[in-house]
């Protein structure tokens, strides 16, 4: 088959490729400038010094460098929470799709019925009930509610009805497997596209999880970085606040490291996201 | 996912309010677990009450070592878990919850109210508090203050001046009014000098704004009378004094659309595309801490009145340090409040270590203090302004138990008209109708003029 170019789709590409860019571009550009380049030079172009490296340092000593405490935490609860909840899914979605047992049905609809429910309204409720359980400040009062993903097992179900052939599963229990290592050994390595479209879905939505952690959390050794950066950047906001350092610099260079990580997760991550689409497209 | 994380933060204040909401209408949970005189065990310094103090202030330690030093029977534990109501939503689950609340917190005069009314707050004059409103300056003991009942040590304010740059006041030939009549004669001289300057800014989401115009006028929009008597009063002759005002300089194009705080407003500031800024005194750590380059050209006027011969200057900001109901060591929580904001130890801390105006008398008597030349305004003996509109500031302003709200609802009315270009005066008499409406869904018999 030919492949036509449309002149139009490449414009349109572009332009989008652009638009998507240009805040990261903003960020790498205000992340080299000093505090007064920030404020008296455009937006778009480099400052008068390149700064970067500075800003780097006074980050990783504000406050006794708290800035990587806080890095260090987002990704134990990133990890924890989202490879628990792809972990989860997987098993969960597998489940669902491939045993039929009483209450299938009433589970579905719960989880359909979860996964319409925003998690906001869902914060302050969390609240009373770790409060209750003496769960409130601490790491597992975020790591928790992020291992529960309700989409994620709706994909994984859905992904589990096709990946794995009932035939596979049959030829294997005739071979005498037990179901555990079925799951694990052919099951889960079927559905490894599937997981690792839950894995990063999930690690995007706890690394930026903010609203949860804030109310949650009651010291600021336990925030992510979502919550402190963004405290860093109110008091910069508040005035009237003595600060001893300029904090904006901070909050930028903050947010450029922060996103770093999840650009490297997709990086890494999507070579096993294409073989998936490409494998559910052939015919076996 | 993007999306996600937008709704989330979006929400957070509105759940804030929702949950203010809840604890205002209901019964509040914190009620029951009053113990009345009970302030809890005395220390020791061997063996000391440990009490958590929740507090934005970047340098604020400083200040807690010093009061450890001072007092060893007491230690005191600092967490800063968030600015404004990312703090105040915890403090208001914790109060819900009963527990997990800090014993102390920094509080704005502004929130301070709602708290109190639903009984979050402990009432200070029962734990060693007695002789706060003898020792703080008036401006600010009318914030704290509720009947005879005391919610809060005052820990800074912000009495009300005008910061101007020198060299476009120079550029447009124009002298430095003290009238707001003249400043709206050097906003045509300024922006007759450049098309792109301005005299000031206005920031539709600021409320703060609107209530520092307010309290000069000493408008009393709002009237609570006992607990539940609610007279609203946001059309009368001196709001609408202050709304055409303001409205007079947006239809001319005299002022910019700004939002206070955010980078582009700063850079507008440090450009002298914005040529003042009417504010509390506070503004000159602002303005210190992020346009160190403009130094120089920065000085600091009485807040413009009325008419010739006005003093009446108001307030913008300022805050106090509470003491929570649930704290199971309220004496030794209020000696901690009351140590860090008006021992003569704490008051020089608050100054030259959090750059804070202290609230106390005696702090204002202070020949030393008042003389400092302030090198970032050119060597200007600024705290003589300062002392000046504290002196002048109307002492009758109250804020309302619900006053988030009412500050939530203004962006959405008067705010509109500020981005429309539109009647600030039917701004003014929606905002009205909307803090109206919710009063009366929160149980407040509401009059209105």
């Amino acid at each position: 088959m030919r492949v036509r170019r449309s002149p139009v789709l490449t414009v349109v590409c572009w332009a989008l490729l652009g638009y998507f860019l240009l805040p990261l571009v903003w960020l790498l550009v205000n992340a080299t400038k000093t505090n007064s380049d920030l404020f008296s030079t455009f937006g778009l172009r480099f400052g008068t010094e390149f700064a970067l490296f500075d800003n780097v340092r006074a980050l990783a000593t504000y406050q006794d460098g708290i800035f990587f405490r806080w890095f260090a935490n987002t990704v134990l609860y990133a990890v924890v929470g989202a490879g628990g909840a792809a972990v989860f899914a997987a098993m969960g979605g597998y489940a669902l799709a491939k045993y039929r047992f009483t209450g299938r049905r009433g589970v579905l609809a719960a989880v359909l019925g979860a996964a319409a429910v925003p998690g906001t309204a869902l914060a302050v409720p969390t609240y009373l009930l770790f409060s209750q359980w003496g769960l409130v400040n601490t790491e597992a009062a975020v790591i928790l509610p992020a291992l529960a993903s309700p989409f994620g097992l709706f994909l994984m179900m859905i992904y589990a009805q096709d990946a794995v052939p009932d035939s596979l599963i049959e030829a294997a229990r005739i071979d005498g497997a037990r179901e555990g290592r079925i799951f694990w050994s052919i099951g889960f390595r079927l559905l490894v596209p599937g997981f690792v479209t839950v894995l990063l879905f999930q690690l995007v939505a706890t690394w930026n999880n903010y609203f949860l952690p804030l109310i949650v959390l009651n010291e600021s050794d336990k925030f992510p970085l979502t919550v402190g950066l963004s405290l860093w950047n109110k008091l910069a906001n508040a005035g009237g606040v003595n600060l001893t350092e300029p904090l904006y610099p901070l909050v930028i260079t903050g947010s450029l490291l922060a996103v770093v990580p999840l650009v490297v997760a997709f990086v890494v991550l999507q070579r096993y996201w294409q073989s998936g689409i490409a494998a559910g497209g052939v015919k076996q | 996912m993007i999306t996600t994380t937008r709704a989330r933060r979006l929400t957070a204040p509105a759940a804030a309010l929702a949950l203010l909401a809840l604890a205002a209408c209901g019964g509040s949970s914190t009620d029951g677990g009053s113990d009345g005189g009970d302030g809890g065990p005395t220390g020791t310094a061997d063996d000391p009450v440990e009490i958590t103090f929740w507090s934005w202030l970047p340098d604020i330690q400083k200040t807690i070592d010093l009061f450890e030093q001072a007092h060893p029977e007491i230690d005191v534990t600092l967490e800063n878990v968030g600015v404004g109501t990312d703090q105040y939503t915890k403090i208001q689950n914790a109060a819900d919850a009963g527990s997990g609340g800090p014993d102390v917190a920094h509080m704005t005069y502004d929130a301070i109210p709602s708290f109190a009314l639903t009984g979050a707050l402990a009432d200070l004059t029962q734990y060693g508090g007695e002789d706060i409103p003898d020792t703080f300056l008036p401006a600010v003991v009318g914030l704290v203050q509720q009947g005879d009942a005391v919610y809060g040590v005052p820990q800074d304010f912000g009495p009300g001046v005008m910061y101007y740059r020198t060299d476009v006041f120079e550029a447009a030939g124009v002298e430095v009014p003290t009238t707001w009549a003249e400043y709206a004669t050097a906003a045509e001289a300024i922006k007759a000098s450049d098309p792109n300057r301005y005299i000031t800014y206005l920031d539709p989401g600021l409320a703060d704004a609107a209530y520092m115009g307010l309290w000069q006028l000493d408008a009393a929009p709002w009237t609570l009378d006992g607990e539940s008597d609610l007279a609203l009063d946001l059309n009368s002759d001196r709001a609408l004094q202050w709304a055409d005002y303001w409205d007079g300089l947006n239809q001319a194009g005299l002022t910019i659309e700004s939002v206070q705080g955010s980078d582009e407003w700063f850079k507008q500031l440090g450009d002298g595309q914005i040529a003042t800024w009417v504010v509390g005194a506070w503004g000159l750590q602002a303005l210190t801490g992020v346009l160190p380059q403009n130094e120089g050209l920065w000085r600091v006027a009485p807040m413009p009145v009325w008419d010739e011969g006005d003093t009446a200057t108001s307030q913008f900001g300022g805050s106090g340090t509470v003491v929570l109901e649930q704290s199971e060591h309220k004496d030794a929580a209020t000696t901690f409040a009351l140590w860090m904001n008006s021992d003569p130890t704490a008051v020089e801390s608050l100054k030259n270590d959090q750059g804070l105006l202290p609230t106390t008398n005696a702090a204002w008597e202070d020949p030393a203090f008042l003389d400092e030349e302030i090198a970032y305004l050119g060597g200007q003996q600024a705290r003589q302004v300062f002392a000046e509109s504290a002196r002048n500031s109307v002492t009758t302003w109250r804020w309302l138990p619900f006053q988030p709200y009412v500050g939530s609802v203004y962006k959405d009315t008067v705010g509109q008209a500020i981005s429309g270009r539109t009647s600030l005066a039917d701004g003014f008499a929606a905002w009205q109708d909307r803090v109206a409406e919710y009063a009366e869904q929160q149980g407040f018999t509401v009059t209105t003029d």
